[in-house]
C-alpha cells in the first residue's frame, strides 16, 4: 500500500511541539521530567500525566499512514519524533507507542481497506494495539507457533496461549499470530485483528503480569484463549497462511525503527554520564578532566553517532531501497542494538557509583540501562537476525558485492524528502543486489586520501574478505546449525554495512548534518573497525585527538541543549 | 549439454543450454539442489514429497529461489517454494515461468534475461 503524496508530514516542527509539551526533563519540577517518571518506574508503572500529555500530543497519529489521517510519510521522521519519546523513559516509547506500532504495520502490509480503516480509528482516538506473537514455548522460532485458529463456520476459533505481550490486557484490539492448519513450514499461519469489544465472556482469560528487570513500567501480560470466537473478517489477508510472509515484511520496518528509536536512550545517558562527570570533582579538578573519562565519553559519542548513522539509513532504504531491507533490517536490529548496549555499559564506568542509585539527579541512568536491554532480544534476537542474515550472503557474495553499482545519493542525505513507502515492496526473500556495499566500493575508489580514505580501504578489503569467505560457506552454515565461525562472518557483514552507511552520510549527506565535526566520520568508523578487530587504522595519537574532538562535540551539545545525535536538534534539556 | 551432477557445488550449477529448460531438466537442476542443501545424495530425494518433510525450512527456500534466478535467468517470487512445495510441484510451475519469459522475451525481440 502506498501513503499517498499528501503534504501534511512529520517536521521539525511537530518533534519540537511535542518536546515542548513534555518540558525539560532533568527539571526536578517538571511533572513529565525525570524524576516523576522514576517514581513511577519504582511502583512499576506508566508514567500516567506522561500517557495524557502524549494522548494531547496524539502520538499514535505518528503510526498511522498519512493517507489514513496520520502522519506517517517517513520512517526516519517517525523515529525522530520517538526518540523524542524513547530518550524521557523506554517503557513510554514502548508501552504508550511503540507495541501499537508494531501490531499497525502488520494491518498496513496484510489488511483489507476495512481492518486499516478500523486500525487507523482505534490509534486515532489514542487506543492501544497489542501485538500477540510470542509464546513462551516458543521464543523467537515463531514459525512452530502452536496457537490455533481453527475454521468455525464463517468464522474462526482462537486456542492457546500468548505471553509476555505488551499492553495485552489495555489494547482495545490484539493483531494475533496463530496456526491456521498442523503442516510444518511457512504456509501454515495467519495473523488475526481482534477487537475486545466482540470477545464474549470466558473466551479470554489474562494471565498475570511477567514481573521484569526492565520496562518495569510495561504492561507485560498474557492470556489464554479458550474456543475464542472471531468473525471470518478478522483473517488479516485474502487467505490464510500468509503469516509468515507478513511478519517477514513488515517487521523490515520494525527491526530497522525501533534500534533507531533506541539512539534516545543512549543520548539521555551520555548526557548523564558527561554532567556527572562535569558535576564530580575529584583529585583537585573535575573528573571531566580526566583523559580517561574524556575517551570514554568520546567513544560513546562517536558510537552513538555510528548507530544514528546506520540506523537512519536503513530506516531511509525502507522506502528506496526496499528490495534491499530484507537482509539490512535485521543487520540494523543486530548491531546498532549491540552498539547502544555497549555504550551505556562503557557510560556506566563514568558515572561510578551514582550509575547504581535508583534516585536523585542521576537516578535516570540506572533505569535507561535497564529498559535498553531488550533492544537485544525483544521482538526479535540478535541471534535470529544473524541466522535471518547468514544464507544471504552466499548469494551476495556471488553476484552482489564488488558487480552492482552505490545506492542512490538521496538515501543518504538525512533529512531530505523520501518517495512514498510502498508497503507492498517490503517482501521476503534473497535481495540480489547490495547498494551500501556499491557505496562503500565506490568512496574507496574515488576518495583514496585522508584518514577517511584509509578507513574506505580498510572496509573495502574487509568486504573482499566476506566475498571469499562467504562463497565458501556450505550448506549446513547457512542454518540454524551453522558454525560459530558462520555466524560471525554475519555480525562481520553488519559492521561493514554500518560503515558503508556512514561513509554515505559523510559523502553525499553533509548538507543535512549542520555544524557537525566532520571528524564525526573517522571517529565512527573507528568505532565500528574495533569491533572487527585487525591492525588498527589509526596511530594512537590520531585516536587521541578523534576521541578529544568528540568529547568536545558532547560538552558543546549538552552545554548547548541539544541532542547528540546526527540531528544535534535543538531540545529543552 | 551439461547436466549437474550429483556432486555438490556452492553455485547454482549449470542450467545448460540456452532456451527455456524443459520441466525434466527443472527436476534434475532442483533435486541436485536439495540434495545439496541437505547434504543427501540425489537418489534420496523424493520428487513427490514434500520439501518440508525433509526439514528443508524458509531458509533454504530462499536459497533455492536465489539460485532458480542466477541460474536460469528467471524472476521468481521469493515465496514460489512455500507454494510449490517439492521437487516435482516446483519444476512443473518452473517450466511454465520459462516457456512464457521465452515467448514474451522473443515477442521484443530481446533474449530472456
Ligand atoms: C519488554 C518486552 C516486551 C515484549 N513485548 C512483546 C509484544 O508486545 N508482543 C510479543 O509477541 N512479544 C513481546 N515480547 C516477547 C519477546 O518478543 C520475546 O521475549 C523474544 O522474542 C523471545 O526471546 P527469548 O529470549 O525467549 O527467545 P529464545 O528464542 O528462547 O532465545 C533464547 C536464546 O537462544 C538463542 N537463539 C534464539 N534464536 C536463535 C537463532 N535463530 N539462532 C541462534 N540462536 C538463537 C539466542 O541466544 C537467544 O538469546 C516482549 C519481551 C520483552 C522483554
Amino acid at each position: 500500500m502506498s501513503t499517498g503524496t499528501s503534504t501534511i508530514t512529520s517536521t521539525a516542527t511537530d518533534v519540537d511541539r511535542l518536546d515542548g509539551l513534555l518540558g525539560d526533563p532533568w527539571d526536578a519540577g517538571n511533572p513529565t521530567g525525570f524524576a516523576a517518571l522514576l517514581e513511577a518506574d519504582e511502583r512499576e508503572e506508566m508514567h500516567a500525566e506522561s500517557e495524557r500529555v502524549l494522548d494531547g500530543y496524539g502520538l499514535n497519529a505518528e503510526f498511522v499512514p498519512v493517507g489514513l489521517g496520520g502522519r506517517l510519510a517517513q520512517v526516519d521522521r517517525l523515529v525522530q519524533v520517538m526518540r523524542a519519546v524513547w530518550r524521557r523513559d523506554p517503557c513510554l516509547g514502548l508501552g504508550y507507542g511503540a507495541s501499537s506500532f508494531i501490531a499497525s504495520v502488520n494491518v498496513w502490509s496484510a489488511g483489507d481497506e476495512r481492518q486499516r480503516r478500523e486500525v487507523a480509528d482505534l490509534l486515532l482516538a489514542n487506543r492501544k494495539v497489542a501485538s500477540a506473537y510470542h509464546e513462551l514455548a516458543h521464543g523467537n522460532d515463531f514459525s512452530r507457533a502452536e496457537f490455533a485458529a481453527v475454521r468455525d463456520g464463517t468464522g474462526w476459533r482462537l486456542d492457546g496461549r500468548k505471553e509476555v505481550v505488551t499492553n495485552l490486557r489495555r489494547a482495545d484490539a490484539l493483531v494475533v499470530f496463530a496456526r491456521t492448519r498442523p503442516d510444518p513450514g511457512s504456509r501454515s499461519h495467519a495473523q488475526f485483528l481482534v477487537p475486545k469489544a466482540g470477545i464474549p465472556e470466558g473466551a479470554l482469560r489474562y494471565l498475570p503480569r511477567f514481573p521484569s528487570s526492565g520496562m518495569r513500567g510495561v504492561q507485560l501480560g498474557g492470556a489464554v484463549f479458550n474456543g475464542c470466537p472471531v468473525p471470518g473478517d478478522a483473517l488479516l489477508g485474502d487467505e490464510p497462511g500468509r503469516g509468515i510472509e507478513t511478519a517477514l515484511s513488515s517487521f523490515q520496518l520494525t527491526r530497522s525503527a525501533l534500534p533507531s528509536m533506541c539512539v534516545g536512550v543512549v543520548d539521555t545517558g551520555l548526557r548523564a554520564a558527561l554532567a556527572s562527570a562535569l558535576d564530580r570533582r575529584l583529585y583537585g579538578g573535575a573528573a571531566a578532566d580526566l583523559p580517561y573519562v574524556r575517551a570514554v565519553i568520546g567513544r560513546a559519542q562517536a558510537d552513538l553517532l555510528a548507530a544514528d548513522a546506520f540506523a537512519t539509513v536503513v530506516t531511509r532504504a525502507l522506502h528506496v531501497l526496499p528490495e534491499e531491507t530484507g537482509v539490512s533490517a535485521p543487520a540494523v536490529k543486530y548491531l546498532v542494538s549491540r552498539l547502544l548496549i555497549d555504550a551505556m555499559d562503557e557510560l556506566r564506568t563514568v558515572l561510578g557509583a551514582r550509575a547504581y542509585l535508583r534516585d536523585g539527579p542521576f537516578g535516570v541512568f540506572q533505569k535507561l540501562a535497564r529498559d535498553l536491554a531488550p533492544a537485544g532480544f525483544a521482538h526479535v534476537s540478535r541471534a535470529a537476525c544473524q541466522v535471518t542474515i547468514l544464507p544471504q550472503l552466499p548469494r551476495l557474495a556471488r553476484r552482489a558485492w564488488f558487480e552492482g553499482g552505490p545506492a542512490p545519493a538521496g538515501l543518504f542525505r538525512l533529512g531530505g524528502d523520501l518517495p512514498p513507502l510502498d508497503f507492498g515492496a517490503l517482501r521476503p526473500g534473497a535481495p540480489r543486489s547490495d547498494g551500501l556495499s556499491g557505496t562503500l566500493v565506490e568512496t574507496a575508489e574515488t576518495c583514496s586520501d585522508g584518514v577517511v580514505g584509509r578507513f574506505a580501504a580498510r572496509f573495502r578489503d574487509e568486504l573482499d574478505r566476506l566475498r571469499r569467505d562467504c562463497a565458501a560457506l556450505g550448506p549446513r552454515d547457512l542454518t540454524i546449525d551453522a558454525r560459530p565461525e558462520a555466524y560471525a562472518l554475519a555480525g562481520r557483514y553488519t559492521v561493514v554495512l554500518a560503515a558503508a552507511a556512514c561513509l554515505g552520510v559523510g559523502r553525499h549527506g553533509r548538507d543535512g548534518l549542520g555544524d557537525l565535526d566532520e571528524r564525526w566520520l573517522p571517529a565512527a568508523l573507528d568505532r565500528l573497525d574495533r569491533r572487527l578487530g585487525g591492525p588498527p587504522v589509526l596511530t594512537e595519537p590520531e585516536r587521541r585527538d578523534l576521541e578529544e574532538a568528540m568529547f568536545r562535540l558532547a560538552r558543546e551539545r549538552h552545554d548547548g541543549r541539544r541532542l547528540l545525535d546526527l540531528t544535534g536538534r535543538a531540545v529543552r534539556g | 549439454m551439461t547436466e549437474p551432477t550429483t556432486d555438490t557445488f556452492a553455485t547454482p550449477g549449470d542450467p545448460g543450454p540456452p532456451g527455456p529448460p524443459s520441466a525434466d531438466r527443472l527436476r534434475t537442476w532442483l533435486a541436485a539442489r536439495v540434495a545439496y542443501y541437505l547434504e543427501r545424495a540425489v537418489d534420496e530425494i523424493d520428487h513427490e514429497a514434500p520439501l518440508t518433510s525433509y526439514g528443508l525450512d524458509s531458509v533454504y527456500a530462499f536459497s533455492i529461489c536465489g539460485d532458480i534466478e542466477d541460474a536460469f535467468h528467471l524472476a521468481v517470487d521469493p515465496t514460489l517454494v512455500w507454494d510449490h512445495d517439492s521437487v516435482a510441484a516446483l519444476a512443473a510451475h518452473l517450466a511454465g515461468v520459462a516457456a512464457a519469459a521465452t515467448d514474451s522475451a522473443t515477442d521484443l525481440g530481446t533474449n530472456s534475461h
